[in-house]
């Protein structure tokens, strides 16, 4: 615990590793705060990283955000699990098999997992739950998987485009035309979760694949994050800032200042350059 | 925290025999041995006590239940001194209307409207006194021998829980999907009308043998009546007279605005069948022409489709001409 700057940081995980392969060369950090209110953090936060430049072009990376639901029903303990369970089984997955596959793949893994945890933590089993968000990159390709209102922002060339959508009833309900988007934002039902890992035997996860750019940021983050700061203000901070760890430290002094009754995590990646790649009958191939 | 057993006592209450479990909190029967006076003593679980948002329910039960006194509300008894949280009530000889509903399937219309009507005096009392129910289902209904009601569980009657749920647990902070007024499925708070909304979901429950609103799983139960109308009551059931379907109708309005005002003028209307003016309403054939909310998208991208196809006839048409 202890002051940095203006920012009442209680608790901070930062891995600030700059890893450069002979293709994809990524920074990164990732930061989570208590808030102002709260005495205990829920959020929990992950990352794989390739030890060599083979298992960088078998494997890539992986970056994981979970935030736990519920104080009682051991939300930190679901949100722990489940990152902890992905990272684990990325690591264990099958040279080269497509991140779009894996990815849904992993979070019903993480899925089981916290739902048979929550099971046997007593008789009656708990209502332990989480959301996750969760980006691999790989080549030039990034995939980005997530359950829950965790968010993934693609910031490019100084703009922020919202990659996931949240699966909360407001917004589900907005997206099938029965509410319009101003309601969905005020809308009692803006923090239901339609959908969340744990508290059904199976879930399904959305996938987005994009194609990196060199330059490219990709910012996860919680609700207790995107609640208070918009993505074009995550953005105009991400791509100004010279460190990303400067960056981090000042969305949550933000989120704070404006909110800061929730827990408030953020992973920011930056892909410093990235590699190339065609396909042929099913195997990369580099592109100059 | 030490589970009770009969014959135990807690604080002036002898524990006489554990009643009913739900997920919350065990209700025993107990007597008071100041008056020897038969009550009913709800404990919350250990869990729910460490949960702020289930606790709070438990307490703004107990609150709003100590402030109102009517023979259709349950009654709470205050007692300052207890050695540990837990909620006296009145004892109240009867079944849940669930259960009745269960086991006769359909009620005759005259008990089903005496029930609606007792139902509307025990809401009009508490909207008088400024508590909107919220979660008014058959679960939350006790009924006697002579049908008088009795409302329980006030448990979401009061603030608005701003805390991050799974749908699950949707019913703490919204209502149950089947009796949820369209204001509540849109996200807002709901006021004394949406009570009239899950009396009118209710009282078409007990006249027909099942509710309104039907769907896969709650969350298309909740979203089919924002575009759909039920199956006109009459059509399930032809004891229904044209008035009391009218009645029905009046209270499921799907805009808050159209329903009745207040209860007071529900019961009226129940009480004086003979004076309702039936109109000619379009819900009463609208209801076969099913609605989804997929449809304006699969419109939508029909539509998206089409773009290149007439861009490629465009062109072809150009080449020959």
């Amino acid at each position: 615990m202890g002051n940095l700057g203006s920012v009442p940081i209680k608790r901070i995980d930062f891995a600030g590793v700059v890893f450069r392969s002979a293709m994809l060369d990524v920074e990164f950090v990732q930061l989570s705060d208590d808030g102002r209110l709260r005495d205990h953090n829920e959020d929990y936060l992950g990352y794989f990283q390739p030890s060599s430049p083979a298992q960088s072009r078998s494997h890539g990376w992986l970056f994981a955000l979970a935030d736990g639901v519920g104080g009682h029903d051991q939300g930190e303990v679901a949100s722990k699990t489940a990152v902890d369970e992905m990272i684990a089984q990325f690591r264990s997955a099958p040279s080269g098999e497509p991140l779009g596959m894996l990815l849904p793949r992993l979070i019903q893994h993480a899925n089981q997992l916290v739902y048979a945890t929550g099971r046997s933590a007593s008789p009656g089993g708990t209502a332990m739950a989480s959301t996750i968000v969760a980006c691999a990159l790989r080549h030039d390709r990034v995939v980005v998987a997530h359950v829950g209102d965790s968010r993934c922002y693609l910031v490019r060339q100084g703009q922020a485009r919202q990659i996931t959508r949240d699966h909360t009833v407001s917004q589900e309900q907005m997206r099938m035309g029965l509410m319009t988007a101003k309601d969905a934002d005020s809308a009692a039902t803006r923090h239901v979760l339609s959908r969340a890992l744990g508290t059904e035997m199976f879930v399904n996860s959305d996938v987005s694949e994009l194609q990196a750019l060199a330059g490219d940021i990709l910012v996860q983050c919680c609700d207790g994050l995107h609640n208070s700061v918009t993505g074009a203000e995550i953005a105009a901070i991400v791509s100004q800032a010279r460190e990303l760890e400067s960056a981090g430290r000042e969305l949550i002094a933000l989120a704070n200042e404006r909110d800061g009754s929730d827990n408030i995590s953020v992973q920011i990646i930056r892909a410093r350059s990235v590699e190339r790649v065609g396909m042929y009958r099913g195997r990369p191939y580099q592109l100059r | 925290m030490t589970s009770l057993h009969p014959g135990d006592q807690l604080d002036n209450y002898r524990i006489e025999q554990l009643v009913a479990r739900s997920g919350m909190a065990s209700i025993y029967s107990a007597t008071d041995l100041r008056n020897n006076r038969k009550v009913a003593i709800k404990i919350p679980h250990p869990e729910m006590e460490a949960d702020p948002v289930l606790f709070e329910r438990f307490e703004r039960e107990a609150e709003i239940g100590a402030k109102l006194d009517h023979p259709g509300v349950m009654k709470v008894f205050r007692d300052p001194e207890r050695s540990r949280i837990y909620m006296v009530m009145e004892w109240v000889d009867g079944r849940l209307l669930r259960h009745i509903i269960h086991d006769l399937r359909k009620l005759p219309p005259e008990r089903a409207i005496k029930i609606a009507i007792a139902i509307s005096d025990a809401l009009d009392y508490i909207h008088r006194n400024g508590v909107v129910h919220r979660d008014l289902k058959p679960e939350n209904i006790m009924i006697d021998d002579q049908d008088h009601i009795k409302l329980i569980d006030f448990g979401i009657a009061g603030k608005e829980g701003a805390r991050r749920l799974t749908f699950a647990k949707l019913s703490q902070v919204m209502g149950t999907p089947d009796y949820i007024s369209p204001e509540q499925v849109k996200g807002k708070r709901g006021d004394g009308r949406s009570d009239i909304y899950a009396l009118g979901v209710m009282l078409y429950e007990m006249l027909s043998g099942k509710t309104p609103f039907q769907g896969p799983n709650p969350f298309a139960i909740m979203n089919d009546r924002l575009l759909n109308n039920p199956i006109p009551p009459r059509e399930v059931n032809p004891e229904i007279s044209p008035e009391l379907q009218e009645v029905i109708y009046r209270a499921l309005e799907r805009e808050p605005q159209n329903r009745y005002a207040s209860a007071n003028e529900l019961a009226w209307d129940l009480e004086h069948l003979d004076q309702v003016g039936v109109t000619d309403r379009a819900e009463l054939t609208d209801w076969k022409h099913r609605k989804t909310p997929f449809a304006r998208q699969f419109i939508f991208y029909a539509a998206m489709a089409l773009i290149p196809i007439v861009i490629f006839g465009l062109l072809l048409f150009i080449a020959k001409h």
